[in-house]
């Protein structure tokens, strides 16, 4: 499952989890589960929301963590 | 989650707290006195797996093996199931007694999943299965139970569990190669297949081992081994396979019709095509809305407050000094206060914006956008840092840092000014309807779209002949739509608020006085002033672009200092005795080229200094300098060929 999953991710384009379920006949759950795994194996890199550790010290953090408060998930695939 | 709580319940004050040998992760420990049973509790650090990716599945894992304990009581989370059972599947196969604590089952009622227990338990080998609300002290008993339960009988439990293998990988075979190899080599804490096993899934700390304590079958262990490379993905893959089987079976589905409804939605939302123009139309309605409905009060605002405020101290000054009148009518009041008038644009804008992000729009938006972003060759991860800059440009330079990418990172931040921000939409939005009448919303909008297509085609270019991008693959886990909540809605307008107070209370309010005593000394007569030699000085820029009037050019150059500065600049240096509103006054000595030509060069100028001093800090003063020297170019040429496009044209 895992490797159909990677092969799936292959194309360099975006995806929406959704998406991917369909194609591997799974729940979004799963596949958010299978994704949480190839990040702690180095596959993928998970995007922070955009305020979270970078903006440390910054003076503006306050205001900044309103306006990027998105509660979505983010990928990337890591080089390899 | 909720080993902790687990933990602390249980415990109570018996608890001792230490560190891990070595490690700087806390240990605790502690007593259970329980149906005259005297038992120790360890609580564990969190993982995921037992493979050694972390130092917290290290200590988790050498302590089961090491220590041994009598029952091993494993906590999933009820509402993530997927995610937790991974971590049973590796430890079914240990040779520990195990009891699954089945937590937060009140999130898990609340979300709709039903979750049997019994099914559970019966895939488990008959492992006990108790559901608990760790934080409500329920179940705990039970839990505790059945861990004296299994403890008693070790061996029952074990063949049990040994039945079933969640693992059906297609490597078993060199996995018995393996291990017959290893046998009898290593420290006899280690079961010897689960050692062939972790070899396979490349586990470094064992591969480590393995090589030390047993250096001359690891040669031929190794050969093994990079004849199957990517075994990791198989074993892994096939738990997967067996936890979505399981869940399938003991697990009913939750949610449908929520579901149904963002599936719907999102058909458009998220469509390449479709959810383009949506995001198109859903941007055209912000402005719209926040135009119509601020535009009004903005004018009231600057008429009846601002304007009479500011003649009605002058003349209450009356007799002070003339300094002393002019600095607080002119300076103050109608060059910062007139400012102020900006809060009902900011208000709406930052309403609306609130409410696409709270119902979870802005991801679809950034969804959409992101496909458009591969095209321009953009890395995924420069999506939100641009898009924050619609509040702000100055935390969208910070928000690159996720960017590892250096040369995409550069990129991004040089592109960051070029979104305009809502001081430079505050400010067009203020002087559109005197400048451009009926069509004003027109003009709005393509300045903005201006801006945006200027900063993709500069992306586009880059991309092609610099810096050619390298793409990877994106993935996004969009989150239902849900109802706003007015509260936080209204807390990010009121923080945005605030903060733009704060700045016309003190950068806004400086620039102003500095210009009101520029423009009237020496002698207190404006064509006199140092301001007006200057300025002045700049005429020939001005011509060029059409702009007879050099308190124009005075006043685009004080946005440097902050973007609404433009209008202050221009309310403290057209006095107020010049009756009519002051749009209407800056609009008299322009034509109608070189009004849209100066707010084109308003939205595409030099980002303020607060960005400038951003860019520096995270790009260098290299970059800062290029990024200047670029805006001016940029927008400069852009006003020059409208003014001059439209003129030509005949555009009167
Ligand atoms: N609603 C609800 N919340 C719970 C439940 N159990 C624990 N929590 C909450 O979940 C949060 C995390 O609990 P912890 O006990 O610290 O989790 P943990 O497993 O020790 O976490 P790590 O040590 O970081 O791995 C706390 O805020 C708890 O109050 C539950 O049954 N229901
Ligand atoms: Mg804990």
């Amino acid at each position: 499952m895992l490797k159909q999953l990677l092969t799936i991710l292959q194309d360099e384009t975006i995806y929406q989890v959704e998406d991917i379920a369909n194609k591997l006949g799974t729940s979004t759950a799963m596949v958010v589960a299978m994704l949480g795994m190839l990040t702690r194996q180095g596959y993928l890199g998970e995007v922070e929301q955009a305020c979270t550790s970078a903006c440390k010290g910054c003076a503006l953090a306050k205001q900044c963590k309103v306006a990027s408060r998105t509660d979505a998930h983010i990928w990337v695939m890591n080089a390899r | 989650m909720g080993k902790s709580t687990v933990f602390n319940m249980l415990t109570g004050l018996n608890q001792h707290v230490g560190n891990w040998p070595g490690k700087t992760i806390e240990q605790k420990t502690g007593v259970v006195n329980y149906k005259g049973y005297k038992i120790d509790l360890v609580d564990l650090p969190g993982t995921y797996s037992l493979t050694a990716n972390s130092l917290e599945e290290r200590i988790a894992r050498n302590y089961l093996l090491k220590n041994r304990p009598d029952a091993v009581i494993i906590i999933l989370n009820a509402a993530t199931l997927e995610h937790s059972l991974y971590l049973l599947t590796e430890l079914i196969n240990l040779p520990i007694p195990i009891v699954v604590g089945l937590n937060m089952m009140d999130v898990a009622k609340q979300q709709g999943f039903q979750i049997e227990e019994n099914v559970l338990s019966a895939a488990l080998g008959d492992t006990p299965v108790i559901p608990i609300v760790a934080s409500h002290n329920q179940g705990l008993n039970k839990l505790l139970d059945a861990a004296i339960e299994v403890s008693q009988h070790p061996n029952q439990t074990l063949s049990q569990k040994y039945r079933i293998t969640p693992s059906d990988y297609p490597h078993q075979e060199i996995q018995k190669q393996i291990t017959s190899k290893i046998q009898g080599k290593l420290p006899a804490i280690y079961p010897t297949d689960w050692i062939a096993l972790k070899l396979l899934e490349g586990d470094s700390e064992i591969t480590s081992m393995v090589k030390e304590s047993a250096p001359e079958t690891w040669k031929s262990i190794e050969m093994l081994l990079i004849d199957h490379e990517d075994t990791f993905l198989d074993i892994a893959g096939s738990r997967y396979a067996w936890i979505e089987r399981l869940v399938r079976a003991a697990m009913t589905n939750p949610r449908k019709g929520t579901i149904s409804l963002t599936d719907r939605l999102d058909k458009i939302a998220t469509h390449p095509f479709a959810g383009l123009l949506l995001l198109i139309g859903i941007s055209g309605a912000v402005f719209w809305l926040t135009y119509t409905l601020a535009n009004p009060i903005v004018y009231w605002l600057g008429n009846s407050i601002i304007s009479p405020l500011a003649l009605w101290s002058k003349s209450a000054l009356g007799n002070a000094p003339f300094w002393l009148q002019g600095l607080i009518s002119d300076g103050i009041i109608n060059g910062a206060g007139m400012v102020l008038t900006f809060l009902p644009i900011l208000f709406f804008f930052f309403a609306a914006m609130g409410f696409l992000e709270d119902i979870g729009y802005l991801t679809r938006a950034a969804y959409v956008m992101d496909r458009f972003m591969h095209w321009m060759g953009l890395h995924g991860r420069s999506f939100m840092p641009l898009f924050l800059g619609f509040g702000c440009n100055v935390p969208s330079i910070m928000g690159t840092r996720i960017i590892e990418d250096r040369r995409a990172r550069i990129l991004t931040i040089m592109l960051s000014p070029l979104v305009p921000c809502t001081g430079r939409i505050a400010v067009i939005t203020f002087l559109a309807p005197a400048f451009f009448g009926k069509s004003a919303l027109i003009a709005v909008w393509g300045l903005v779209s201006l801006n945006l297509v200027i900063l993709a085609s500069l992306g586009i270019l880059t991309n092609k002949f610099i810096y050619k991008g390298k793409r990877t693959a994106f993935i996004m886990e969009i989150p239902l739509y849900h109802v706003p909540n007015p509260r936080t809605i209204g807390l990010f307008i009121w923080n945005n608020l605030v903060e733009f107070t704060k700045r016309a209370g003190t950068i806004i309010l400086l620039v102003a006085i500095v210009m009101w005593w520029l423009s009237n000394y020496p002698g207190g007569n404006i064509e006199n002033s140092i301001l007006a030699q200057f300025g002045h000085q700049l005429a020939p820029l001005g011509h060029c672009l059409g702009w007879q009037d050099w308190r124009i050019t005075i006043a685009l150059l004080t946005s440097f200092l902050a973007k609404e500065n433009t209008i202050s600049t221009l309310s403290v240096l057209y006095k107020i005795e010049e009756s009519g509103n002051l749009a209407a006054n800056i609009a008299s000595s322009l034509t109608m080229p070189s009004r849209l030509g100066f707010l084109a060069i308003q939205m595409l100028f030099i980002p303020c200094v607060a960005t400038v001093a951003a860019i520096r800090k995270e790009a260098g003063t290299k970059w800062m300098v290029i990024n200047i020297l670029l805006l001016l170019f940029i927008s400069f040429s852009a006003g020059a060929i409208i003014y001059w496009g439209l003129t030509l044209l005949g555009v009167k």
